[in-house]
């Protein structure tokens, strides 16, 4: 039974938005995305690599860098918890998407709460030196909690650091696009995730500087369903367009073709502009 | 000597409410004070004071957290905590500064970005990081001054520039004290011994490089004598004005730009999981 049981639970996933159980193969093959309401689950940035780059296209960037533990932050067990880490929040590689070259950023909310550290921001800014260098545009995946509290202020540096490092190759970098992922909070939003030329989202993502229980909290006032998200940032223009999983490719695709100014049209497709909805 | 405690004592005494506030200090050391009002966009927040100053014989744009002397000011002015207007109001007279080709002089105390409904509803993320792009585009000089407290990411919005200072008392840190003492131990009440790990003080950020240089406070601190407090920082802000008025502005950009980009705090070569013997 218990063996059944634990099985069954490896195979099935209860779905946050619906309710329903689902498959986990089916899930994966439809990309994460609940196919009775439309919920977008967590992905890992291989996965997302998998169903969003051109085949093969996606090559990581080896980097060995390591965290100086800045406040040798002793009661957290920081250091240990380094060392237990296989990976840092953020990767980063060149990639295509639909034949369109670019440099691609994925943060891992899995690793560290895909909080924003020295390396994190590092590796941030090699992503956007090197889009500069190959004269290709920079695409980020965001998905954190915000600045790392166990490296203190010089985590919190790390959002004017990414974004000296956006500004002085602003000229040379043919445009970055942000795609805004469940949840991106605190220090990320408040930096390189909301300074991009074109700010796209993922449905229902948590997109937010303060966390909706903090403002429960200092305020006393209960939040709606659905405070803070993709959608209601759409309404209030603070993001150019929220694209479901299964329209991302296309809509990348395009985007980046376009930003890169190559002469390949391959991205691009006829203009599809809705009367005002 | 408590665990925390030159830390903890620093954050009280950041917090103080008889420490000089923003507007305490440009009483004194401007000659002159224009204020600007509004974002342009249909709100003013008094959280953020801006205008037009002299110092010596500098004009200045100034920009600071707004935090209120007694009891009624001090919460109409939402305890220094700005809304997205407060830095669009921020930013706009960043812009205006360079426009003016005027330097900017930004003090920072604040607890924090407030932490509203309207406030995220409005773009809070969204506002801080437009005050950053500014402030690292901005083709002026920028001193930026941490007067007291330094909350996360709403006091670095007005705190990024070409020299950065402290005062003695100040501090900038990622969350509170009683945030990573909640996060840490679920326990708000251990923020002393919280205070003294995040490294905070401006002692910590000077030793660790973030600032370029702590100002002295008179004995017994800022609270016991706001004026001398406030002409030491006068002095400070007159003489780095001077060598900064030389710069031309590509040197300056790169110069600002690249201070940022440089921090550190990691070691090449080396990854993280290699503290692990692999099997
Ligand atoms: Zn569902």
């Amino acid at each position: 039974m218990r063996d059944a049981f634990g099985r069954a639970a490896r195979l099935w996933v209860g779905c946050p938005g619906c309710g329903a159980f689902l498959e986990r193969e089916v899930l994966r093959r439809r990309l994460g995305v609940c196919e009775i309401c439309g919920h977008h689950f967590p992905l890992e940035p291989r996965e997302r690599a998998r169903f969003i780059f051109d085949a093969a296209s996606f090559v990581p960037r080896e980097v060995r860098l390591r965290s100086a533990d800045p406040l040798r932050f002793a009661s957290g067990g920081y250091a240990e918890e380094l060392d237990r880490l296989d990976r840092e929040s953020v990767i980063y590689g060149t990639a295509a998407v639909l034949g369109a070259p670019c440099v691609v950023v994925l943060m891992d909310f899995g690793a560290f709460g895909g909080s924003l550290g020295v390396v994190a921001g590092e590796l941030f800014c090699r992503a956007c030196e090197e889009a500069a260098a190959e004269r290709v545009p920079l695409l980020a995946f965001t998905s954190s909690g915000g600045a790392r509290m166990q490296e203190g202020t010089p985590a919190l540096l790390q959002m004017a650091k990414t974004l000296a490092a956006l500004e002085s190759t602003a000229g040379r970098r043919p445009g970055y696009v942000a795609l805004l992922c469940h949840p991106t909070c605190g220090g990320v939003t408040a930096s390189f995730a909301t300074a991009a030329d074109v700010i796209l989202a993922e449905p229902g993502a948590l997109i937010c500087f303060s966390g909706p229980r903090v403002v429960e909290q200092t305020t006393g006032i209960r939040l709606p369903e659905g405070f803070s998200r993709a959608e209601e940032h759409l309404e209030r223009g603070l993001v150019d367009m929220v694209v479901p999983r299964g329209r991302q490719r296309e809509v990348l695709g395009g985007l980046l073709a376009y930003l890169g100014g190559g002469r390949s049209r391959r991205g691009l497709k006829a203009p599809l502009i809705p009367e005002s909805e | 000597m408590l665990t925390g405690g030159y830390a903890w004592h620093a954050v009280l005494s950041a917090r103080d409410a008889a420490r000089p506030a923003s507007r305490d200090y440009l009483q004194i050391i401007l000659d002159y004070f224009f204020e600007l009002r509004g974002d342009r966009c249909g709100r003013d927040d008094p959280a953020i004071i801006a205008g037009l100053g002299s110092l010596d014989d500098f004009r200045v744009v100034v920009v600071a957290h707004r935090k209120g002397g007694d009891a009624a000011s001090r919460a109409a002015c939402n305890f220094g905590m700005p809304q997205p207007w407060g830095f669009r109001k921020a930013q706009r007279v960043f812009d205006l500064a360079a426009r003016l080709k005027l330097p900017l002089l930004c003090l920072v105390d604040t607890p924090g970005a407030y932490p509203g409904k309207e406030a995220e509803a409005e773009g809070q993320a969204w506002a801080i990081s437009q005050c950053l792009v500014a402030l690292l585009g901005l083709t002026v000089p920028i001193i930026a001054v941490y007067i007291g407290e330094g909350g996360s990411g709403g006091a670095l919005a007005l705190g990024v520039g070409d020299v950065v200072l402290a005062m003695e008392g100040a501090g900038l840190s990622v969350i509170s004290p009683e945030g990573c003492a909640a996060i840490l131990w679920k326990d708000s009440s251990r923020a002393p011994e919280a205070a003294s790990m995040l490294r905070l003080t401006a002692r910590d950020l000077l030793e660790m490089e973030l600032i370029d240089g702590i100002i002295p406070e008179p004995r017994g601190g800022a609270s016991r004598d706001p004026r001398g407090a406030a002409l030491l920082l006068r002095d400070r802000v007159a003489e780095n004005l001077r060598w900064l008025e030389g710069l031309p502005t590509e040197a300056l950009l790169q110069r600002r730009r690249s201070r940022y980009r440089k921090l550190a705090f990691f070691t090449e070569g080396a990854f993280i999981g290699e503290g692990v013997e692999r099997t």
